[in-house]
């Protein structure tokens, strides 16, 4: 008989942001397709396309990005000797930041806008993208790091 | 060679099954083959239809325009309201969504000869006497008869919300011909266009869209020398845009749709708000420009110099003057234009045909000539923007919510909001039609697509002392029982009006049975329009009105005709009328003595004298004839 060793807190950590930010997103997405059920005007009339644009892709991008953290969970345990790599730490926490402010960015975009274009709020999509895609870079460097460890001196 | 047994084995004993299967799945495949062969097929056959449809059609020549499909990415809500106007449609290439006629291999009579619609795949054709030959036949002054016939295919469409007129291209495809019917919608039959109009029944003539439809029925419209010999093979108009689209009112779109790719500009806008100085709102106008913008089209207007317009396009641009581009047309008792006179040496018509002996405006669609004879306009802030709006209003007449009602006035006039301050203004109850402002200041008297409809000059009641050939007054188009003499006595006790000295004949005949016998064919088409308007019918009763439309569904006019028709069939026991305006005339007085039957037993009460009423209520048919023979036959010729 074995025991399993408990997950690492960062596993975790990926794995609750993962499922809360799908539940989360799953709850909105609920929300939108109550507004088409209802239809809703300030939802669906052609005055409203670029809420309702926002809005979609705020539900799109709150729904990847917790498979996103559900990947990196999987990656993180798959390969145990990121944990103690210090840019897997940062590409964790840029994440998270993108996690945010993606979709807070589409969805305030959407709740305040101007005719076709999207509200003020839009501007955090921009920062979040551009977090998101540090996060992968930064991941996909420290799993190449650890796939291939550099070869050890020998005297 | 024999099958292997297990195969067969497997074909046999699986059943029919497998064999179904096997066949079924070449079937399919080769169904597919076969289709994807069509469509191979088709496409080139689609693309060069397309391409003829373009070449026939005026080009585009943007010249700083971008079309309506620039608009839609920003202003997705007002693109869609707009495209749901009339406006829209008002011009299309015919398509499949554009016409709304049955092209169903039908002939239509007309006046020298058979005609067809057909529809062959997208295309929609037609067969007619050859427009070109009629052309050159009535420059030379010969009989419009016995023509060649020609097949032409129908390239685009004109109206989509009363009527639908269809065009051809000529021979050489430099112009624009129409086709002799058109379409009534809302009846659902082919008419020849004649019968659309108000004019005097002298048979037919070919309309070319290059020369007039052009100005307002697109947007930038540049006739070119249609007219001229030149090379063969495309149009030589050119538009912006077909139909009346965004830039037709917010002027043209480059610098605007340019400048706000930039999103800092975009959002820098946003924030600042205000006017944007690269595109016109016309909300933010001040009235005036704001009416003539409108005005552009609706308006009774000539272009100051028409050489250049044909040539260069209008030089009017949203926002601006419209005076140096194009001169509105006042009447010669309101304005002194000296260029008018010029103007009525090449079309002597042209006044009489737009405007009332008072001045009014009395054709439907020039609006701003009756808006700025209005006191309103003239001392006020009114402008069409008061009452109409372009984006989200019922298509139908384009009003602003509550436009349709007293609201419509008592935004500026609020002392006469309340039903005692109405009543007492009126002197009609403060619930019925005669305290609605429009029905006396806005009376239905501009006449236009086969109906009547209201006048745009907000004006004060009053009596013309002519009954003939005069815009009938809004006391007496719903009292049409009263005479002109009864309307000037109230006026006068009411209002303290001047009475005008009416000639005695005219104090004994109810002004709505003299206009309707004995007036103009304008007067006539507005009577037999109001004998089915319902506050006329409440105020002065319904009963009387049928024996004197029945003598309407025998007028000289189509369009009489037309309304006094339509007018009966709204009226209680008339309804299910076989009559048909444009059918034999024989069939036609059949009606109109079905008519007279049926009103002798409708047990009609009344028994006024100025009804041509004897005492025991038949109408007294000597008097009667003396007010047809007294009929104002002058040639009415309203220029829609």
């Amino acid at each position: 008989m074995t025991t399993e060793s408990k997950p690492d807190p960062r596993i975790r950590h990926h794995l609750s942001v993962g499922w809360a930010t799908i539940a989360l997103a799953a709850l909105f997405g609920l929300g939108l397709e109550a507004m088409h059920g209802l239809k809703l005007a300030s939802y669906l009339d052609l005055d409203a396309a670029t809420r309702r644009h926002m809005w979609t892709l705020a539900h799109a991008h709150g729904t990847l990005l917790g498979i996103l953290h559900l990947g990196v969970a999987l990656t993180l345990r798959t390969a145990p000797e990121l944990l103690g790599d210090p840019s897997a730490r940062l590409a964790g926490r840029l994440l998270l930041a993108a996690t945010v402010l993606m979709p807070a960015g589409f969805f305030l975009g959407g709740a305040w806008y101007y005719a076709g274009d999207p509200g003020l709020g839009i501007l955090l999509v921009p920062v979040g993208g551009f977090a998101l895609i540090a996060a992968l870079v930064l991941l996909a460097l420290a799993s190449r790091r650890a796939a291939c460890p550099p070869p050890s001196r020998t005297t | 060679m024999t099958p292997p047994q297990s195969v067969l084995r497997g074909l046999t004993s699986g059943g029919g099954v497998g064999l179904a299967g096997l066949v079924t799945v070449v079937l399919a495949l080769g169904l597919l083959l076969l289709s994807s062969a069509a469509r191979i097929d088709r496409w080139p056959a689609e693309a060069s239809s397309r391409a003829d449809l373009q070449a026939a059609t005026p080009k585009l020549r943007r010249d700083g325009f971008v079309g309506s499909d620039a608009c839609v990415a920003c202003h997705p809500g007002e693109h869609a309201s707009w495209a749901a106007t009339y406006h829209r449609t008002m011009t299309q290439r015919a398509s499949e969504t554009a016409v709304l006629a049955p092209f169903d291999g039908r002939e239509l009579v007309g006046v020298d000869g058979l005609y067809r619609v057909e529809r062959r795949g997208e295309e929609f054709w037609v067969r007619m006497v050859d427009p070109e030959w009629k052309l050159a036949a009535s420059e030379a002054g010969e009989a419009l008869s016995a023509g060649p016939e020609v097949w032409r295919r129908v390239v685009m469409t004109t109206g989509s919300h009363h009527l639908q007129v269809y065009w051809v291209a000529s021979a050489d495809q430099r112009r624009l011909l129409a086709f002799p019917f058109s379409y009534l919608i809302a009846d659902q039959r082919w008419v020849a266009n004649e019968s659309t109009l108000l004019r005097p029944p002298e048979g037919d003539a070919v309309y070319t869209w290059n020369q007039v439809c052009i100005q307002c029925h697109a947007v930038s419209g540049i006739p070119g020398d249609f007219d001229e010999a030149g090379p063969a093979g495309a149009s030589t108009s050119a538009v912006a845009e077909l139909g009346i689209a965004c830039e037709a009112c917010h002027g043209p779109g480059e610098a605007h749709t340019t400048r706000h790719r930039d999103p800092t500009a975009r959002y820098g806008q946003h924030i600042a708000g205000g006017a944007d100085p690269t595109i016109v709102n016309p909300a933010r106008l001040p009235h005036d420009r704001a009416s003539e913008l409108c005005g552009q089209c609706h308006s009774a207007a000539v272009f100051a110099d028409e050489n250049a317009w044909r040539q260069q396009g209008p030089s009017f641009r949203p926002g601006g003057l419209l005076d140096p581009d194009l001169q509105v047309v006042r009447h010669p008792l309101r304005a002194d234009q000296p260029w008018l006179d010029e103007l009525l040496l090449q079309d002597p018509g042209f006044v009489e045909g737009r405007l009332w002996g008072d001045g009014t405006i009395r054709v439907v669609g020039r609006e701003l000539s009756g808006l700025l004879e209005s006191p309103c306009y003239q001392r006020g802030e009114l402008s069409c923007l008061s009452c109409h709006q372009l984006h989200g209003a019922d298509p139908d007449d384009q009003l602003a919510p509550k436009m349709d009602a007293d609201a419509a006035c008592t935004g500026c006039h609020p002392s006469l909001a309340t039903a005692e301050a109405t009543s007492a203004h009126s002197h009609h109850r403060a619930d019925s039609a005669g305290s609605r402002c429009m029905n006396c200041h806005m009376p239905n008297t501009t006449y236009g697509l086969l109906g009547a409809s209201r006048s745009h000059e907000i004006a004060v009641p009053e009596v013309d002392a002519q009954l003939q050939g005069a815009r009938p007054n809004a006391c007496n188009l719903c009292h049409l029982d009263q005479t002109l003499g009864w309307t000037a006595e109230h006026l006068r006790r009411w209002y303290g009006a001047e009475t005008p000295t009416i000639e005695a004949e005219h104090r004994e005949v109810a002004a709505g049975l003299a206009w309707a016998v004995a007036g103009d064919a304008n007067q006539r088409a507005l009577i037999a329009w109001h004998m089915g308007w319902e506050p006329a019918l409440v105020a002065s009763g319904d009963r009387w009105v049928a024996p004197i439309l029945a003598l309407l569904l025998e007028d000289p006019y189509d369009a009489v005709r037309y309304i006094a028709g339509s007018s009966l069939a709204r009226l209680p026991g008339y309804a299910g009328l076989d009559y048909d305006y444009v059918g034999p005339p024989a069939s036609r007085a059949a009606t109109a003595d079905e008519v007279r039957r049926r009103w002798r037993s409708g047990g009609d009460a009344r028994r006024d004298p100025q009804l041509l009423r004897d005492p025991s209520g038949e109408l007294r048919q000597a008097a009667l004839a003396d007010l047809l023979a007294d009929r104002d036959l002058r040639p009415i010729d309203v220029r829609e």
